[in-house]
């Protein structure tokens, strides 16, 4: 009996071990955390169909460890055109939810978190190929992988597309480009989400690190600024400031306005100042405005002569007198909400922000995507709320929401997918798409928003009225 | 077995009629928004009841809660809450009566309102699938059933037709009235605010021989172009004017922003508008008939029974947040607007060229208001309980707040409800705390007492330093803020430390003739500029002065080899303002003309003092701090709060203290200091004029700039007389007898004039201990510090579970309702329901303490 008990156990144990180097499908998304879009010049599918010159990239982030912990995430690049008849076009709609790939895809360290891409739109002066950067929380990695001419997302090539973080900092997650058109700065920004106690900094702070996109091998600089894990950033090229907002670290709600420095830094510089000094930090606390607020995205509006410059922020509200009593964040959120922000600068010069608007939204707020401008008119903004699987649109020249995408009437399903949170925008001109990223039921969904009626916003659905979905349902 | 059926029975027949007291919770799923109506409900449905709807915005439903009792509706299983469903995101709720009249009572010529069940309407925010036409989408308005126990949407009515691509943004059940302003009895209007900029108006009438409602067909011919979008909507009692907030100008000569007031006697879809400025546009608006606090009544022996005036018409509106500020022509909050003198209200202190709007944390979500129950305690009066004791009063608010609240306004006292006495106790306006700070070898930063002595030639005017010197300031309830403040000798002006400039040398070897404090975003060398972080020292908010010091610190330069080399090797040098230079397209805030100081200071490891003329020539990257001349006063709240001078011993009680006081900011101007922060640079002829006669021109900007940060931040309506308000008379007005019944050998300076007293925030005799036969002032950076409390904790309700704060975060729309009116009791006043996001319904009772409110789950 005994010896059978341990038979049993060693081969289970031997099963165990083989799950844990189970490469990840690279067929499929498989809870896409994120989502990115690309152009690809050289146009991609037939047209005119949707999404007929870009690639989308998603990371789907391997969050229940169910593949290989080092490599179970993975990049995928798909042509999200619409398919047609003939199992033609691209990956938009296919009945049995196949994917049209472009290139084999890369693999990378699991809890895989947000995409950011340098490419001709957000980094022209870079130049060369345009490069995707995932960071991994598992392996603590910053992952880059060059995109092909057609869009095409290679496996990572020995140790090239590998580069080291901070060796205190954990939980790598939120990076962002940051690039002037002069070419002067060429940034990449990494976020932690957790950070222990490092050189008598306490821990819950935020942290930033500063690659050079010019020289990704060159050590990357590490500024903290104060309490906030970071959640999202965006950055403002024409004062060269990097905006973000901090998580939960207590009853506060900061947002941090970071003045970026003109030079490009040298890692091998000692003198004390450096030639070039690091940013300086204002930090916001939007607390006193919207108790209970836990900010999660950040998107600036539309540059736009005599408008002042706002940043849309989603927040997550829980129960502060909860959060006051266990000194810990609450497992649950109450509610939800779109804080439209002015960004000026205060007679003094500082930096200023102030909250214009609280608009309430579904639970489980997501990430924030400002839709193309509308000359001389206030900005679209598409929130997806988690919590109850719609997705708001927001229009700031009326100052409410004016279309919401919420449950399907007949199955009480969430028409864009069950858990939406991630998004990627493509400007068509008179009408711009939104792609959404279902977690949960691993799809991508596209919502088509006219820019001159955006109350008629609606998912692109099939002759039946059901969604199109980009990729296999979750079953 | 046979035995023991029989007690098997009664014991199943036992538990079978065991009562189970248990009732159904709400189960609230996103509540936002409230509304109150008369109708009926399941479990009695022959009678009308006074009611709440709650919309759920994440239910897509509405519950139903009994405004007397609290509790929630059952439905018609009676196991669980009543639920309504709706269209999607229903956010905006309206309710109102049709008034309809007793047939029999009319048909004698006597006139009684009849008691039937009310309309009401639920919107959704965005768009909706239209029916009939299908792959479109329209706003929609839905009528609930509220004549039939079985509560249900009657009737979705949709205005794709008369406002393709509209989405509702307010949403307002009225009386209906007659051309001749008469009401127009068993009917009411539905009134729809749309985002293109429209209005609609609907007919509900009473359909014959029943208590239904029917809502007539929306028509273009009743649609009507404001040119603005409608964000709320509130009429008056008798529904013969409509109030809509916006914050688009209203069209009128120069676009007004305020409220907008439509004359509802007119012909629906062309209702006359008549614009009421309120300097910043307005987000909510609640309109009340207001009888005003006028004078305290001399005889009654409570302090809390005052004299009112007459009714009069007043709106209230919440001020567009990005429109309003410390520093600007209107404060935020709730403002009262006078719709009869067409603009706000005047200021019943009559020192301010408005009414000071309710000053709360926040964004204002939503506000309500209500006049004095039908049956009261104190006929024509309604109780108000905040901390600090209850009172009754005439009419009230509650504003729901982004900050988690619902704050109680006492509106005939022209103030939120204060949870403490601000001017008796240790919660009340004063000064607590002071040091001073010097070096060893300095003299000392101090006042002089604020009370003065009687006979000083018995009693000498005494100056104080240190932790005594709180005795030296004076304070104004209604004006004092809390706030932390210091005294400091060439103290750096707020704002001015350590700050990125630009320094121009006009030629090698010369100090800089000007400096500009602002950061370039491109590189050094580089062919155009991008500036930011611009301090704008044009602006006369930043209080800069001729005589000013100027620290100028150049910038190292870093050689490629990594040696450093030091542009001004003696360290930072002095420069002293000469004038304050307009914008210009390389100096977008302004710059500091400059001339090197008397004396320049030796740097620490300097035997030398620091060369001013070390610059380059041309620009020069630079880091600056601008301090006063002399005393600079801050708060760490107020910011810079004036310039006192020093007072030589002895003092001369004839000359004023020093003071930040509050005088009519319209009376002064100021052209080169914009409204709105996007307005920067002033025009050229601003600059102009002002430049014409400079001293004149920044002496008024300046008077401007602290008389803003002087203003009241609530009103004091205390008698506070003698025998009366024996405390507060002694604090404020006269100090009492000494213990022998002697007369005091010390007065107030300045007693104050109440009811509704006005005086400087904080007064002060400035003085400087020295050693005997000194005349120097203190070392630079030597300060005086003090803090005081505004006397001033407003009132709000939140929700509590087992005696602490739960769910108290984003609270949405809020009702006001009389209970009195249902039950007839006295003792019932007026009720308060408000939606918080936490899944829950807030009900609370204007005369009753916060933790006695209910939390409707």
């Amino acid at each position: 009996m005994k010896q059978t008990a341990l038979l049993l156990l060693l081969a289970l144990s031997a099963c165990d071990e083989n799950l844990s180097h189970t490469p990840p499908p690279m067929d499929r998304f498989f809870f896409p955390g994120s989502l990115a879009l690309t152009p690809v010049p050289s146009g991609n599918a037939l047209a005119p169909v949707v999404g007929g010159n870009q690639a989308l990239l998603v990371v789907s982030a391997n969050f229940d460890l169910r593949y290989d912990k080092e490599a179970g995430a993975t990049l995928l690049s798909v042509d999200p055109a619409a398919a047609v008849a003939g199992g033609e076009g691209g990956s938009l709609g296919r009945s049995n939810g196949d994917l049209v790939k472009l290139g084999p895809g890369g693999r990378l360290g699991s809890y895989a978190g947000p995409v950011a891409v340098a490419d001709v739109n957000t980094c022209k002066s870079l130049g060369g190929a345009a490069q995707a950067f995932v960071a991994s929380r598992y392996t603590r990695k910053l992952y880059h992988f060059p995109i092909g001419a057609n869009g095409e997302v290679a496996p990572c090539q020995g140790g090239d597309c590998v580069l080291a973080l901070d060796k205190d900092l954990l939980d790598p997650g939120p990076v962002s480009v940051a690039c002037r058109d002069d070419g002067v700065r060429r940034s990449l920004w990494v976020s932690y989400l957790r950070a222990p106690y490092v050189s008598g900094i306490p821990p819950g702070t935020a942290w930033l690190s500063e690659f050079d996109l010019g020289d990704l091998a060159k050590v990357p600089r590490t500024i903290v600024l104060a309490p906030g894990p970071i959640g999202d950033m965006a950055y403002e090229k024409e004062t060269d400031r990097l905006y973000a907002v901090g998580r939960f670290a207590g009853l506060t709600a900061p947002l941090f306005i970071l003045d970026l420095t003109p030079c490009v830094y040298d890692p091998n510089d000692t003198s004390d100042p450096p030639a070039c000094r690091t940013a300086n930090v204002q930090t916001v606390d939007l607390y006193q405005v919207v108790h209970g607020a836990e900010l999660v995205g950040i998107a600036l509006s539309n540059p736009q002569a005599g408008r002042p410059r706002l940043a849309y922020i989603s927040a997550r509200i829980y129960d502060e007198a909860y959060a006051a009593a266990t000194m810990s964040r609450p497992p649950f959120d109450v509610g939800g909400a779109l804080l439209v922000v002015e960004l000026q600068e205060a007679v003094s010069g500082e930096p200023l922000a102030r909250v214009r608007q609280v608009v309430p939204i579904g639970l489980g707020a997501g990430m924030v995507r400002v839709l193309p401008v509308r000359p001389g008119l206030g900005d679209l903004v598409v929130v997806p709320s988690s919590g109850d699987g719609s997705l708001q649109v927001f229009d700031d020249e009326i100052h409410a929401i004016s279309r919401v995408v919420a449950i399907d009437g007949t199955t009480g399903a969430p028409e864009a997918g069950r858990v939406p949170f991630s998004m990627a925008v493509e400007d068509r001109g008179t009408e711009a798409l939104v792609y959404v990223a279902s977690f949960a039921d691993w799809t991508v969904s596209v919502l088509r928003v006219p820019m001159a009626d955006p109350s008629s916003a609606d998912l692109l659905r099939d002759p039946a009225g059901k969604p199109l979905r980009i990729g296999r349902q979750k079953q | 077995m046979k035995h023991l059926t029989p007690w098997l029975l009664a014991v199943l027949a036992l538990a079978g009629c065991a009562k189970n007291t248990a009732r159904p919770t709400a189960k609230m799923n996103g509540p936002t928004g409230v509304a109150v109506f008369r109708g009926y409900g399941t479990d009695q449905p022959g009678t009308l009841r006074h009611l709440v709807a709650v919309s759920n915005t994440r239910g897509d439903d509405l519950r139903v809660i009994d405004a007397v009792t609290d509790q929630v509706l059952l439905g018609p299983t009676l196991v669980a809450a009543l639920t309504i469903p709706t269209e999607v995101r229903p956010t905006l709720i309206a309710a109102g009566r049709l008034d309809d009249l007793d047939p029999v009572a009319a048909a004698a010529g006597n006139t009684i309102v009849m008691d039937r069940p009310d309309l009401l309407v639920v919107a959704p925010r965005g768009l909706v699938a239209r029916p009939a036409q299908a792959g479109q989408f329209a706003a929609a308005i839905q009528v609930v059933v509220t004549w039939d126990p079985a509560m249900r949407v009657d009737r979705t009515i949709d205005l794709g037709d008369v406002a393709p691509d509209a989405t509702v943004t307010a949403l307002a059940v009225i009386p209906a009235v007659q051309p001749d302003g008469t009401r127009l009895h068993g009917a009411a209007r539905l009134l729809v605010g749309l985002s293109d900029g429209s209005l609609l108006t609907l007919l509900a009438t009473r359909a014959a021989g029943s208590e239904a409602i029917v809502v007539a067909d929306p028509a273009p011919s009743t649609r009507q172009d404001l040119g603005f979008t409608a964000l709320d909507l509130a009429a008056n009692a008798g529904g013969s004017r409509l109030y809509a907030a916006t914050i688009d100008p209203i069209p009128g000569p120069g676009g007004v922003l305020g409220v907008a007031e439509l004359d509802m006697t007119g012909p629906p879809g062309a209702f006359p508008v008549r614009p009421l400025p309120a300097r910043a546009g307005t987000t909510r608006v609640a309109f009340m008939e207001v009888a005003p606090f006028e004078n305290n009544d001399p005889a009654a022996s409570v302090p809390d029974f005052d004299l009112f005036g007459p009714r009069v018409p007043r709106v209230y509106a919440a001020i567009d947040q990005s429109a309003c500020g410390r520093d600007r022509s209107m404060p935020c909050g709730v403002a009262a607007i006078d719709p009869v003198a067409g603009g706000l209200a005047a200021d019943p202190a009559g020192e301010m060229p408005f009414q000071l709007p309710f000053q709360l944390d926040g964004e204002v979500i939503d506000l309500a208001t209500s006049g004095p129950p039908l049956n009261s305690e104190k006929p024509g009066y309604v109780q108000l309980a905040p901390g600090s004791g209850k009172r009754w009063t005439q009419s009230l608010a509650a504003i729901s707040s982004s900050a988690g609240r619902v704050y109680i306004a006492d509106l005939s006292h022209f103030a939120l409800a204060n949870d403490v006495s601000s001017l008796v106790g240790t919660a009340r306006a004063r000064v607590f705390g002071s040091s001073s700070v010097q070096s060893l070898t300095s003299n000392a930063i101090g006042l002089w007492s604020w009370l003065i002595p009687v006979d000083p030639a018995a009693d000498p005017w005494q100056s104080y330093t240190g932790a005594f010197a709180i005795v030296g300031v004076g304070v104004t309830p209604g004006y004092t803020p809390t706030d932390n403040w210091s005294v400091t000798y060439q103290g750096v002006l707020p704002g001015l430390g350590s700050r990125l400039g630009v320094a121009q040398v006009s030629s090698a070897g010369q100090p800089p003739a000007t400096v500009a404090l602002q950061q370039d975003a491109n590189p050094a060398g580089a062919p155009t500029h991008t500036w930011r972080s611009v301090v704008r020292v044009y602006d006369p908010r930043l209080a800069i002065q001729p005589h000013d010091i100027v620290e100028v610190r150049a910038h190292d330069i870093v050689m490629p080899n990594g040696s450093t080399v030091k542009v001004c090797p003696l360290g930072t040098f002095e420069m002293e303002v000469t004038g304050i230079l307009p914008p210009t397209a390389d100096a977008p805030g302004g710059s500091l003309a400059l001339t090197p100081a008397a004396k320049q200071p030796k740097n620490t490891g300097q035997t030398e003092p620091a060369d001013s003329a070390c610059l380059p020539q041309g620009s020069s990257e630079v880091t600056v701090t601008v301090r006063a001349w002399g005393y600079v006063l801050r708060g760490s709240t107020t910011g810079y709060a004036g310039r006192p001078l020093e007072v030589l011993d002895p003092p001369d009680e004839t000359v004023p203290p020093f003071q930040l006081k509050y005088e009519n900011e319209d009376l002064l101007s100021c052209p080169i200091m914009p409204d709105a922060p996007e307005d920067w640079p002033p025009p050229a002829d601003a600059v102009a004029a002002c430049e014409a006669d400079v001293v004149t021109c920044r002496a008024t900007c300046e008077r401007l700039v602290l008389a803003r940060r002087a203003r009241r931040i609530f009103y004091v309506t205390n008698r506070c007389a003698n025998g009366h308000e024996q405390a507060c008379f002694n604090t404020w007005v006269q100090l009492p007898d000494s213990a022998d019944g002697k007369p005091p050998t010390m007065r107030l300076p300045m007693p104050l004039a109440f009811p509704l007293p006005k005086g400087p925030a904080v007064a002060f005799r400035l003085a400087v201990k020295r050693e005997s036969g000194r005349t120097d002032p203190p070392e630079r950076g030597a300060f005086l510090a003090f803090s005081t409390g505004s006397g001033f904790s407003p009132a709000y309700r939140v929700p509590y579970n087992g005696g602490a704060i739960s769910g108290a975060v984003l609270p949405g729309r809020v009702v006001l309702h009389d209970r009195s009116e249902a039950t007839g009791s006295k003792t019932d006043g007026i009720h308060g329901f408000a939606a918080f996001s936490d899944n829950l319904v807030l009900e609370f009772a204007s005369g009753s303490a916060g933790q006695n409110a209910t939390t409707i789950r």
